[in-house]
């Protein structure tokens, strides 16, 4: 009973950071522009399908919009209750400090990897709806696994997101830096991408242009971990990151005197 | 082989115990070496703006850490024992709601201070807690509002629960219960019936002031008392400020005065019978 209170209010407090102050604008406007943006392109070089898809997808959706967005609704999590001075509330109930935090989380995660995957499917239906029923099937899988990519992303983004808010006033602003940095460092050679969360959600995609490396996209093709490596890897972060969390929800004090 | 002497015991019936319990932020100290225990019933916090109460009060709901010392609420650690607040129930001082938050007819953001005054002693008494912790609860509330709240938490201590209120009005402390804690810079100066922290500052000496149109006669018939302590007299040439260590021989002389016709006296205020003074006094002494 008191685990189905605790998931209930957790529920409560996911949809606030989901929906309420017009943010589900947010995410309506992830799905629908890069897919209209996808459209435009594609109805003026019909024979660059491919690349359009990589360019929206990996680029647009899954370097800029879903990062920023985990970013944000992960740091919203612990960032909005102290700022809004609500804690005391959750903090004067009969669980733990980063219970209902946790379970925020995951409703947050789902969420993000609900928008990403309504995002890559709205993008691949309106490019590819215009090939035959076979042209469709051979290019869905591929589809299937860009969402898988890019929802793991955005979750092990967000959980970095939330640990950062819990001992950082301005968690955002390193979060801006750490994914604007995020795409730069994986055309450098070194171990350095393999901190960086885009490493592993790029060795999991698809990724066309890596199946015939052009120009800048080489350096991609040299990405030799393997998806499996890279699901369990953006697992391992996520799951480090949201102990690490835990931990610190814990451990300091938020409410002042 | 001699034992090392054992501190005394915590007194662990009581519902909330408090052992040299000191917080600090930075340099600054918030709570001061506290040692108390909180009965069943009724107990008020009473101290000035920036005592330490809401500091003492969220060490005891297990919000804040205690830099020394040992807190338990229910015989728990409520900073590690989660489990205390099916029987705990607080209500904060601050004014921070969820904006989405409704109540019975609307949204909480709408609501006027004492609504939302309301809704916060609902929140923190819907479980039935048996401790439960009101930090300047009465805040406002009109007098109505205050009449109901104030029979509410008398109920509620009445029926055993352990109610723990801070105040800065020691008038509004009063009239909920005899037993209270006085904290002052952090400390606890003293605690017990309200009696026994009248006894302590009945000694203080209090600053009347006498309006009369025989301003003067006033002073020489005063001048005269060994309890005074000083006597001056205001501009406005109508009053005068009198010192004393026993105001209740200033009150009966006067009134002795006026039942003989010898002089009008038109308003007699005792200037510093509040909080400060009375802290201001304790921490002298």
């Amino acid at each position: 009973m008191m685990l189905l209170n605790t998931i209930a209010a957790s529920m409560r407090l996911a949809r606030r950071h989901i929906i309420s102050r017009r943010r589900w604008v947010v995410a309506v406007a992830i799905i629908i522009i890069p897919a209209i943006l996808a459209f435009m392109a594609s109805r003026r070089i019909p024979q660059e399908r491919g690349e359009i898809y990589t360019w929206i997808v990996f680029l647009m959706i899954g370097g800029i919009l879903i990062p920023y967005l985990a970013a944000f609704l992960g740091s919203s999590i612990v960032g909005d209750e102290i700022e809004g001075r609500t804690l005391v509330y959750l903090w004067t109930r009969p669980h733990g400090r980063h219970t209902i935090f946790l379970w925020e989380y995951l409703f947050v995660a789902i969420w993000i990897a609900l928008v990403a995957a309504v995002a890559v499917a709205l993008t691949f239906l309106l490019l590819y709806s215009a090939l035959d029923v076979q042209g469709i099937g051979s290019n869905l899988r591929m589809a299937m696994w860009d969402m898988i990519a890019l929802a793991s992303g955005g979750a092990a983004y967000a959980a970095i997101a939330f640990l950062l808010s819990t001992f950082l006033k301005s968690p955002l602003t390193i979060m801006i830096v750490y994914i604007a940095a995020d795409n730069g460092v994986q055309f450098m050679p070194g171990f350095l991408k393999l901190l960086f969360v885009r490493h592993y959600q790029l060795a999991m995609s698809s990724n066309p242009m890596t199946d015939s490396p052009e120009g800048f996209f080489k350096f991609l093709a040299e990405n030799q971990t393997t998806p499996e490596t890279a699901a369990i890897s953006l697992a391992a972060i996520a799951l480090t990151a949201l102990i690490a969390g835990a931990v610190m929800l814990n451990k300091r004090e938020y409410v002042k005197s | 082989m001699t034992s090392a002497p054992q501190p005394p015991k915590l007194p662990m019936e009581y519902p909330i115990s408090l052992r040299d319990v000191s917080k600090w932020y930075g340099e600054v100290i918030g709570v001061n070496q506290v040692t108390a225990g909180i009965a069943p019933g009724i107990t008020g916090l009473l101290g000035p703006n920036g005592a330490g109460k809401s500091t003492l009060l969220k060490l005891i709901t297990g919000q804040l850490r205690p830099g020394a010392g040992d807190i338990r609420v229910l015989g728990r650690d409520p900073w590690t024992d989660r489990t205390i607040f099916r029987e705990v129930g607080f209500c904060p001082d601050s004014e921070s709601f969820y904006d989405e938050m409704s109540g019975a007819s609307r949204r909480i953001k709408g609501y006027s201070k004492g609504m939302r005054q309301r809704t916060k002693l609902a929140a923190a008494l819907m479980h039935d807690p048996r401790v439960i912790v009101l930090d300047e609860p009465l805040n406002g509330l009109d007098p109505s509002g205050r009449m109901e709240m104030l029979r509410l938490f008398r109920e509620l201590g009445a029926e055993g629960k352990t109610v723990l209120v801070s105040s800065h009005i020691l008038h509004e402390i009063e009239s909920l219960t005899r037993s209270i804690a006085l904290i002052h810079h952090g400390r606890i100066l003293a605690e017990g019936h309200i009696s026994e922290i009248r006894a302590l500052i009945e000694n203080q000496p209090l600053t009347l002031q006498i309006a009369s149109p025989q301003v003067r006669e006033v002073g020489s018939h005063l001048a005269g008392l060994d309890c005074l302590v000083s006597l001056t007299y205001a501009d406005n040439g109508h009053e005068l400020i009198a010192r004393t260590s026993t105001p209740e021989v200033i009150y009966d002389v006067l009134q002795q005065a006026v039942l003989d016709n010898r002089y009008t006296v038109t308003a007699l205020t005792a200037l510093d019978d509040n909080l400060d003074a009375i802290f201001s006094y304790l921490v002298k002494k």
